[in-house]
């Protein structure tokens, strides 16, 4: 196999064109090989820290999850007994929710995993940022990508300042190509004048909004600091895409990805994304993922299971839907496991990338059967905790997920002892 | 006509200050009330409900004490507060103290709205931005889905509130516009429209399943392999008895993208004179997209006739509905077509012509590029065989400014104002400068136009809106999109604003076919139509629930809200009608005999049905329902909130919901049963429950029904609201529909329910006509505006009630014609 680089065409990159280039290996772990390239020699000994947040929409079926001990002797359940190599790299906690997540409708919380604003969905409601945004801002200038926004379809869990949804990115072969994929030098020509087109019409828009702010009363003058705002962080973006354009893409051992055609297999198009992770964390094109596995009102193509995802998840207690959902759930674990020891095999500085990226892995929903948003499953791995432990909270009167956001947030060093409902900057236990 | 509040719309910025004062003053004279008959609950010692009035003070200008003082209004108002149980405050008394605050609240709100407008300044949302920009350039790219999804305030994508910006936003209008301009901008060699016939018997895959002898083995080695022939060969047409494999994949070669007209010959075959519905898709391999479908005549062929817009290479496919199995349960595969005595699609032949260019080059280089001339290359000179066309302005400069200036002036909705096109004009010169060329540079003018704040915002001065701002929110209200020219005619000459002349202008946009999107956008959210494939069906309790049906339900509640707008028949139909809007499917699942045929339309309903308005339809009650189960208490929030305008608060925090459980052995009614009896429960819910209870006859995609269905045991019934008669369910528990309002009126079912919903059609028309107010102006109902929502609603009354003359009155009301 052999890296892309920048003399080979764009995408796609045929099969065969790898097969040519077989026995070119590099010999170094990458990121190893590539921290003499990251600016400032100070803070290259430290490798930085990451954060994924996987989210599955239609919650996880607690009595298959749930160890009934609490604390580091727990005994396995059926679904930790899938990720039981990992068992000293994350901890599972229960008795954990947002507050005031009655909604819209049952799912509305979906929108909220991540940003805990209350009653989404209802009157006059207005998402705020979310976790994965919030660090953005502060060091999404260091890499590329500031964030990479994921999912199995369009939605995702990722909402900017003003509450906006960023479209989630769907294909794994698109994401990989913008991550990975040089273009000609044409291409990156054209792109360049698009990125300097662009920052100009946003110089003639900003002075047209500054002419239309002179005519709009005080009221709506938060609205048009919204206008401003937009059309100045687009100029700064467009200024920094352009100083990345002209950087070479990070050159990586791995083929681009195929992307599954078929919809419904959900599982399959969640392990494709899922294997993006590694690559874009360790080439630090990215310090922040997020993934939004939206359960699906159709069959997946897994053995044994024959009635749409939606449908199990809203089993009624009947023991054929349970089953069911359990097999779509245990595929899922098991992408979880593959992800866990990929972020293990990969070492930067002889740590294992995993230590150094936090992975939340749960849903907006703590019982999908009857839409109930409290006691939400909640998996932490790696980044550095003391893992290995069931950390159980008030089943009636929950802790707010968000203690542990911060807590996370502390963790990637971002200065903040508050986030959104959060009452406390940690969580018991968790060290 | 509606009375406006005179006074109180010219009060300014330091009338607040001084009507907060005055009202310090009320609300001490009004402390007597609060201390004698609510502070025994709501002081900050017991703080009942979360409610301190010792500590609420007086500060209207904050949001949130506003909504308190309001609640305090609205509980006391309704009779909630003080418990019956408490000591009652004497009638004068509640009136004097209701009428105080409430005075005291919305003099504040009025004046309030009075300085600032209701409506905040509001961009397009994504909707109205794809219809806006493709009636701009004159395309059908779609566009809305490029663009980050719009946040519904107050129940609609309209509202300013929920309409942010960002810069991802920006950078998604950037992408946008340069999509928009790729299709606009088509130099391409006219495209000659080609017919293409293909016949059912000259199909190469069918005449190998015809063909091919039945048994001979596939794989020699595997006696299982044997050929089965499956479809039947008729003198005119081939049978395909089967819903599945072998559909028909027609066929019809190469193509390039664009608009097609497909004709379709087809019939019934041994379809014991019943039609059989044949579904039209659109497939390009990796998915399939119903175009339609059509209840094909027996035995005698039926041409049907469709226009569609089909991608490069994608063709038809062609499947039947209801065919596959005989009255014993076998198929053809195992008896063979010949000896297959079940009903069947007779497909004879498919003929396509297209694509139909209604212009070439296409009217949309005129709408970018103005006046420059748009010529045709010397076919000698062509080098790239996709470009045709050019355009070589003699002063590149001088047509950039026209056709910008021209283009920025429709795109504002209002005249430009001098110099106002010269940092656009500017940027495309910059580009000639830099030695671009000319459609290039101009495409950076046009992409700043559409990025532009006049282009993506609404201009509105707090008072009353001017005409140019009037003609839009009008266009945008029924048409989702800019005004025309006789809209921006009658704004430039200031006669717009005229009652006669508004009034003209409504009728003539609500026939026009471009209020078909405010029939669909208000709709779509405000009966949660867009939620419609949200949760699919279980399918083996529900295996009727076919692509027809689901397909149907949505154009049904569509039509219907159709029809009432245009017979201008009273709103109060939405909840009772003697008429339901039918076609073939919607008419079996709703046991209406008699209606024939694919086609919508408007169907006399037999007196004893239980359906007639929205609540009954399959659409709401699938929305309201998940594919599994019903819930009385979702159904009955949403009659509350949608059709009463009476929201219920969010369930308190630390109740869970109630499990849903198919098993058979409890009913959803017995489980709710303790909201009957937990006085903490029943506040809300004896208002929530009972709605919901009388739905409860509707299964989860609107069937009727006298017991559950449930899994694997019970009593097994054959299906009667589908065209297959093979389907069957298994019976569970009875349904119980009785129950008896928060007031003790009660009700048997949903006939009795209806009944009791219309004895106050004054709320129904109040509920409707707030929705509508907050759709059109994009600002939700505040305090003051409730009293006007009540004005509009009891002069519809008044003139008989009708949907129409609800949508003149919003129209000529203040909320309306001011921000």
């Amino acid at each position: 196999m052999i890296p892309i680089s920048p003399s080979l065409p764009a995408a796609p990159i045929s099969r065969r064109a790898f097969l040519r280039g077989t026995g070119v290996a590099l010999a170094l772990p990458f990121l190893d090989a590539m921290w003499p390239q990251r600016a400032g020699a100070a803070e290259a000994t430290t490798a930085p820290k990451r954060l994924v947040a996987v989210c599955t929409s239609l919650g996880i079926y607690g009595p298959a999850l749930y160890p009934k001990e609490t604390g580091r002797d727990y005994a396995s359940t059926p679904y930790l007994d899938l990720i039981k190599e990992h068992r000293n790299d994350f901890t599972v906690f229960s008795g954990l929710s947002h507050p005031d997540q009655a909604g819209a409708d049952g799912h509305s919380s979906e929108m909220t995993w991540l940003t805990a604003a209350r009653h989404p969905g209802l009157g006059g409601f207005r998402n705020t940022i979310s976790l994965d945004q919030f660090v953005a801002e502060k060091i999404g200038v260091e890499t590329r990508y500031p964030s990479l926004t994921l999912g199995t379809n369009y939605t995702s869990q990722s909402h900017t300042r003003s509450g906006v949804m960023i479209p989630a990115e769907v294909m794994p072969s698109k994401v990989f190509a913008k991550l990975f994929i040089q273009g000609q030098p044409w291409e990156v020509q054209q792109q360049m004048r698009k990125l300097k087109e662009g920052r100009s019409i946003m110089d003639t828009v900003s002075a047209e909004a500054k002419r239309f702010s002179a005519r709009v009363g005080a009221a709506d003058r938060d609205k048009l600091d919204e206008y401003f705002t937009s059309v100045r962080e687009m100029e700064q973006r467009l200024a920094k895409t352009e100083d990345w354009a002209q950087k070479p893409k990070p050159k990586i051992d791995a083929q681009p990805p195929v992307d599954i055609k078929e919809e419904s297999d959900l599982i399959g198009r969640m392990q494709l994304l899922f294997e993006l992770v590694p690559l874009a964390l360790q080439t630090d094109s990215t310090r922040l993922i997020t993934i939004l596995v939206q359960g699906r009102g159709d069959v997946p193509p897994i053995a044994g299971v024959s009635m749409d995802h939606h449908n199990l998840s809203h089993h009624g207690q009947d023991p054929e839907k349970i089953r069911q959902l359990e097999l779509i759930e245990t595929a899922q674990m098991g992408a979880l496991d593959k992800l866990f020891t990929a972020l293990k095999q990969k070492t930067e500085g002889g740590v294992p990338l995993l230590d150094n990226t936090m992975v939340l892995f749960g849903s907006n929903l703590g019982n999908a059967n009857s839409h109930d948003w409290h006691n939400l499953p909640i998996l932490l791995a790696g980044g550095g905790f003391r893992h290995g432990q069931h950390l159980a909270f008030d089943a009636k009167d929950n802790t707010p997920l968000c203690n542990l956001f911060v807590q996370m947030l502390q963790k990637m060093k971002v200065e903040a002892d508050q986030f959104s409902t959060s009452t406390a900057t940690g969580v018991p236990g968790l060290a | 006509m509606v009375r406006v509040l005179p006074r109180v719309w010219y009060v300014g910025a330091l009338g607040l200050f001084l009507l907060a004062a005055i009202s310090t003053r009320a609300a001490n004279v009004r402390g007597e009330f609060l201390e004698s008959y609510c502070a025994d609950c709501h002081d900050a010692e017991t703080k009942k409900g979360g409610l301190n009035l010792d500590a609420l003070a007086w500060q209207l200008e904050q949001p949130a004490n506003f909504d308190a003082w309001a609640k305090v209004y609205r509980r006391v108002a309704r009779g909630e507060m003080p418990p019956k149980k408490k000591t009652q405050p004497k009638p004068e008394e509640a009136k004097t103290f209701i009428a105080g605050l409430g005075g005291d609240l919305r003099t504040f709100d009025a004046a309030r709205q009075a300085a600032r407008g209701r409506t905040v300044l509001r961009r397009l949302n994504r909707v109205e931005y794809e219809q806006t920009v493709q009636d701009l350039l004159g395309i059908k790219t779609p566009l809305a889905v490029m663009l980050p999804a719009d946040t519904p305030s107050q129940g609609f994508d309209t509202v300013a509130e929920g309409l942010r910006l960002s810069m991802l936003q920006m950078e998604k209008y950037l992408e946008a516009a340069d999509a928009a301009l790729d299709a606009a901008i088509n130099l391409a060699p006219q495209l000659v429209a080609k017919q293409a016939r293909w016949n059912a018997k000259e199909d190469k895959d069918i005449r190998k399943n015809l063909d091919t002898p039945a048994g001979q083995l596939s794989n020699p080695k595997e006696p299982k392999s044997g050929h089965h022939v499956l479809l039947l060969e008729l003198p005119d047409a081939v049978v395909y008895f089967d819903r599945g494999y072998p559909s028909a994949k027609v066929d019809t070669g190469a193509h390039p993208a664009g608009l097609f007209k497909v004709r379709i010959s087809a019939y019934g075959y041994q379809s014991g004179g019943k039609a059989i519905p044949m579904r039209v898709y659109r497939d390009n391999y990796r998915e399939k997209q119903l175009l339609g479908w059509y209840d094909m005549t027996p035995d005698q062929p039926r041409v049907v006739e469709i226009t569609a817009q089909l991608s490069a290479n994608e063709h038809l496919r062609i499947e039947p509905s209801n065919t596959g199995v005989d009255e014993k349960g076998q198929t053809v595969y195992n008896l063979g077509p010949k000896d297959f005595k079940a009903p069947g699609l007779a497909l004879m032949w498919v003929e396509m012509e297209g694509p139909i260019t209604a212009e070439w080059p296409p009217a949309s280089l005129h709408r970018v590029f103005g006046d420059t001339p748009v010529t045709k290359i010397d076919g000698q000179k062509i080098r790239d065989k996709k470009v045709a066309y050019e355009l070589m302005p003699e002063d590149p400069k001088a047509a950039a400014r026209q056709a910008l200036e021209s283009f920025a002036d429709r795109a504002f909705r209002r005249p430009l104002e001098p110099g106002e096109a010269d940092p656009f004009v500017q940027l495309t010169t910059d580009g000639l400068d830099a030695g671009s060329k000319f459609i290039e540079a101009m495409r950076v003018g046009l992409r700043a136009i559409l990025t532009a704040p006049q282009f993506l915002l609404f201009e509105e001065h707090p008072g009353k809106l001017d005409d140019y701002a009037l003609a839009s929110r009008l266009s945008y209200f029924l048409w989702s999109t800019l005004p025309d020219e006789e809209l921006l005619g009658l704004a430039a000459n200031h006669t717009l604003a005229q009652p006669a002349v508004l009034h003209a202008q409504v009728e003539r946009m609500l026939n026009d076919a471009r209020s078909q999107a405010f029939v669909r956008d208000f709709t779509g959210q405000w009966l949660d139509l867009r939620n419609i494939d949200a949760t699919s069906p279980d399918k083996r309790l529900y295996p009727e629930a076919d692509e027809l049906l689901i397909h149907s339900m949505v154009e049904e509640t569509e039509t219907f809200f159709a029809d009432i707008l245009k017979e201008n028949l009273p709103v109060t139909d939405f909840v009772q009608s003697d008429f339901a809007m039918l076609n073939s499917r919607l008419a079996l699942h709703y046991g209406v005999p008699g209606v024939e045929g694919e086609t919508i339309r408007k169907v006399t309903l037999p007196p004893d049905s239980v359906r007639g308005g929205i609540l009954t339809q399959a659409s709401v009650l699938k929305v309201t329902a998940n594919g599994t189960t019903t819930s009385p208490v979702r159904r009955g929030a949403w009659v509350m909130k949608k059709l009463l305008g009476d929201p219920p608060p969010p369930p308190p925090a630390g109740v869970a919901a109630i499990e849903p459980d198919t098993r058979g052995a409890t009913t959803i009614r017995e489980q709710l049963a303790k909201h009957r009896t937990a006085e903490t429960c029943a506040a809300c819910h004896s208002h929530i429950d009972p709605p919901g209870f009388a739905l409860e006859c509707f299964d989860v995609i609107g069937g009727f029904r006298e017991r559950y269905r449930q899994q694997d045991k019970g009593e097994v019934v054959t299906l009667h609201n589908s065209g297959d008669h093979r389907l069957y369910a298994h019976l569970g528990l009875p349904v119980q529909t009785d129950g008896e309002l928060a007031d003790g009126r009660a009700f048997a079912g949903i006939q009795d329910f209806k009944k009791l919903l219309l004895t106050n059609p004054g709320q129904i028309a109040e509920a409707l006509a707030g929705n509508l107010v907050t759709y059109a102006t994009g600002a939700g109902i505040g305090f003051a505006d409730r009293f006007t929502v009540e004005e509009i609603a009891a002069s519809t009354q008044k003139e008989g009630g009708g949907l129409r003359t609800m949508i003149h009155q919003i129209v000529q009301s203040p909320l309306f014609l001011n921000k």
